[in-house]
């Protein structure tokens, strides 16, 4: 067995490709190919990186041979005889303008909603608006004004509420939303919602909440990406791509999403891990792994959350999202600058250095391809990049808190609980440059104390002596397993917060360095153990000892 | 609220709505910081045989938890268990935060060891109905009684009478 794989993925800036070579030995990289994205027409790009991958023309259909034969062969001497056709297989993945619009609606904020969420991220989505309950004017204008591609309309367990469905359903009948709605809520009254929402563009998926805390969301992720084909890669070329490869587009996170999931499922001691991408405009998060993990005393409130979680935030970002980041983090100020400067930059609230970053930040904003030149900004670049990675990871793992009872203390988990996760890998420009693993895991240890917010709580003096060794530390897991360790590791924080941040202890920190997970994961469907085993393998481990 | 403490036989009553085959909606749990799962079950297996559609929370269950999945359910009732002597704390302004989350007609029942002490289950009533809740019974309730009266509730709510 010999065949060559292509795989390209068309992002918002670069396209970039790779031709695999897949043996009986598994899966090889051959080559690599990265060009700037042609906007106006994505299949001029992506015929370019085609033709430098596999020297072959980039032509309207596949289907006879190479018409302008000349297979130059670059090195791809034992192509696949016979069978089908002469050119190599090719799938693809298009992040469709930094991802899926998605507004979602959900009944109880904590249930449905929750769920409609965890659906849409898992789906390649960041949300862009939502809306509880009964869907109020002010609401849906907000829906409106952000103009989502899909509004993923949940709501009620099957054969439970109709009243505030049926009245949404009314409500969104009555708006002039020209988009697609994915109804993925209460089966009972799907006829009639569908017959309420005559005229608009209506697909369905069985309900996200078939039962209060089951979470049923494989086939509303499945009719998300549907949809995505189906109106958001109309025009600018990427329909003849389509036609050209004979199959459809991957939206990129959800590429991501399937090499996670695969890397999980078939590699052997991964299966509790994070990947953290961070872009210019969102950073994107997925973890692998058990949600709760059922440890004496501790007590799991709401959703038990999936296996494989993404999250993404679109607030915060290095480059287009600056500004928002900037105004998030601005709380946690003091430890981040400590944790990026040391004390060197002394008394932090005389320093200039908010301005300074304030300045840098509105320079980035305007200019999103600017690459830091002083050391000064690498600095602030830096603390830019921790300051993403730490609000992100809070959003997307749970908390513990503590909580006195007749029968003694525990703890109450909600969300999911990171700290078990012994793997981080960075992926995305900056984090799959740098060597970021000591201050990440730093971070972190800081973060589920409670340090981050310590701006807030009025103390805002975390010593760096806090980070020391010897100190019991916060929400341990031993072995990642079962116990909580001796009683009394989970002894929240010395700053008066019984509230613990359930992240990552003590993480390894890979690079994805070749950025290489989206162009794997468009074949982690087909062949997510060959897959899945070349992304370990090109993972570049911490320099230094660890 | 009509026919508060009025035992009537529902036998030969039917069920339920016209559409709905079944008895009704309830939303079951042991409220606060109660472990005592064994009787939970117990009722979770009772009211399904019963006829009941049964959205078990199982124990430590907070105020919003029972009405958030009663809204998403849309269930008839409430049925909240206290074994561990602090539920009239626990189950302070539970009516009225169902009333704010919109669901003020709904049937709640509490039971179970509702206080510490040997206070005389009348009082006890007493308090959890100025409370907001529909019916209070004692631990050794006959749960068939229980049931009917469910029935009878849920049948009055569902034609107005509630």
């Amino acid at each position: 067995m010999r065949e060559e794989l292509v795989s390209i993925d068309i992002g918002s800036t670069y396209t970039k490709g790779v031709l695999f070579l897949r043996t009986e030995e598994g899966l090889r990289l051959v080559r690599r190919v990265i060009t700037p994205t042609t906007q106006e027409d994505l299949s001029r790009g992506f015929g370019k990186v085609y033709t430098e991958l596999t020297g072959l023309p980039y032509g309207e259909a596949r289907e006879e041979e190479p018409r302008k034969g000349e297979p130059a062969n670059t090195g791809s001497s034992g192509r696949r005889q016979g069978e089908d056709k002469a050119s190599p297989r090719v799938r693809f993945s298009s992040s469709a303008k930094g991802g899926l619009r998605i507004a979602a609606i959900g009944l109880v904020p904590d249930l449905t909603l929750q769920i409609a969420r965890l659906a849409a991220w898992s789906a390649g989505g960041k949300i862009v608006a939502d809306s509880a309950y009964k869907l109020r004017e002010d609401r849906l204008s907000e829906i409106l004004r952000a103009s989502p591609d899909i509004l993923l309309f949940t709501g009620g367990t099957d054969g439970g509420n109709e009243e505030t469905v049926l009245w949404n359903a009314k409500k969104l009948a009555a708006s002039p939303f020209r988009g697609t709605i994915l109804y993925a809520g209460n089966a009972s009254v799907r006829g009639e919602v569908l017959r309420i929402l005559e005229g608009k563009r209506v697909v369905v998926a069985p309900n996200v909440m078939p039962r209060v805390g089951e979470i049923r969301i494989e086939e509303t992720r499945a009719a998300i990406q549907r949809i995505f084909l189906d109106t958001i890669v109309e025009g600018k070329g990427l329909q003849q791509v389509r036609e050209f490869c004979g199959t459809d587009p991957v939206p990129t996170p959800a590429a991501v999403f399937d090499l996670v999931e695969a890397i999980g499922t078939h590699q052997e001691g991964w299966d509790r891990f994070c990947v953290i991408d961070l872009g210019g405009a969102t950073t994107d998060v997925y973890s692998v792994g058990e949600s709760f993990w059922g440890e004496e005393g501790v007590v799991l409130k709401g959703l038990r959350e999936p296996w494989v979680k993404r999250t993404v935030e679109g607030d915060l970002g290095i480059r287009v999202s600056a500004a928002a980041l900037w105004d998030t983090v601005k709380p946690y100020f003091p430890v981040l600058i400590r944790l990026v400067w040391g004390g060197s930059e002394g008394n932090v609230t005389s320093s200039s250095l908010p301005l300074e970053i304030h300045r840098y930040v509105e320079k980035v904003t305007q200019d999103t391809s600017y690459v830091p030149t002083s050391e000064r900004e690498k600095r602030i670049d830096r603390f830019l990049v921790l300051a993403a990675v730490a609000i992100a990871t809070l959003r997307h793992g749970g908390t513990l808190e503590e909580t006195y009872t007749p029968t003694g203390r525990i703890f109450l988990q909600s969300g999911k609980d990171l700290r078990p996760i012994n793997a981080l890998i960075g992926s995305g420009g900056y984090l799959s440059l740098f060597d970021l693993g000591e201050p990440i895991r730093e971070l972190f240890h800081l973060v589920a104390q409670g340090g981050l917010e310590a701006g807030s709580k009025g103390s805002g003096k975390i010593e760096m002596g806090s980070m020391g060794p010897g100190r019991a530390e916060a929400g341990r897991v031993e072995g990642g397993r079962g116990t909580i360790g001796e009683s009394g590791s989970l002894e929240g924080s010395s700053h008066g917060s019984a509230r613990i941040h359930l992240l990552p202890k003590n993480p390894s920190y890979f690079r994805d360095a070749s950025y290489l997970f989206p162009l794997l994961g468009n074949y982690a469907k087909e062949y997510p153990e060959e897959v899945s085993r070349l992304a370990i393998e090109t993972l570049v481990p911490e320099s230094g000892d660890r | 609220m009509s026919g508060m403490g009025a035992i009537s036989s529902g036998a030969g009553t039917p069920a339920c709505g016209p559409d709905s085959p079944l008895k009704g909606k309830i939303v079951l749990g042991v409220i606060g910081y109660d472990c005592h799962s064994v009787g939970n079950k117990i009722l979770e297996v009772f009211f399904t045989e019963k006829g009941f559609q049964v959205t078990n929370l199982g124990v430590m269950v907070s105020q919003d938890e029972f009405i958030d999945a009663a809204l998403e359910t849309a269930s008839d009732a409430i049925l909240v268990s206290s074994l561990y002597g602090h539920g009239l704390i626990d189950c302070q302004g539970f009516r009225d935060r169902c009333v704010e989350r919109g669901l003020e007609d709904i049937i709640l029942y509490v039971g179970g060891n509702l206080v510490v002490g040997k206070t005389p289950f009348s009082e006890v009533e007493e308090k959890f109905k100025q409370m907001g809740f529909d019916r209070v019974f004692p631990p050794d309730v006959d749960l068939e009684q229980v049931a009917q009266l469910l029935e009878q509730d849920i049948d009055a709510r569902r034609t107005g009478k509630h």
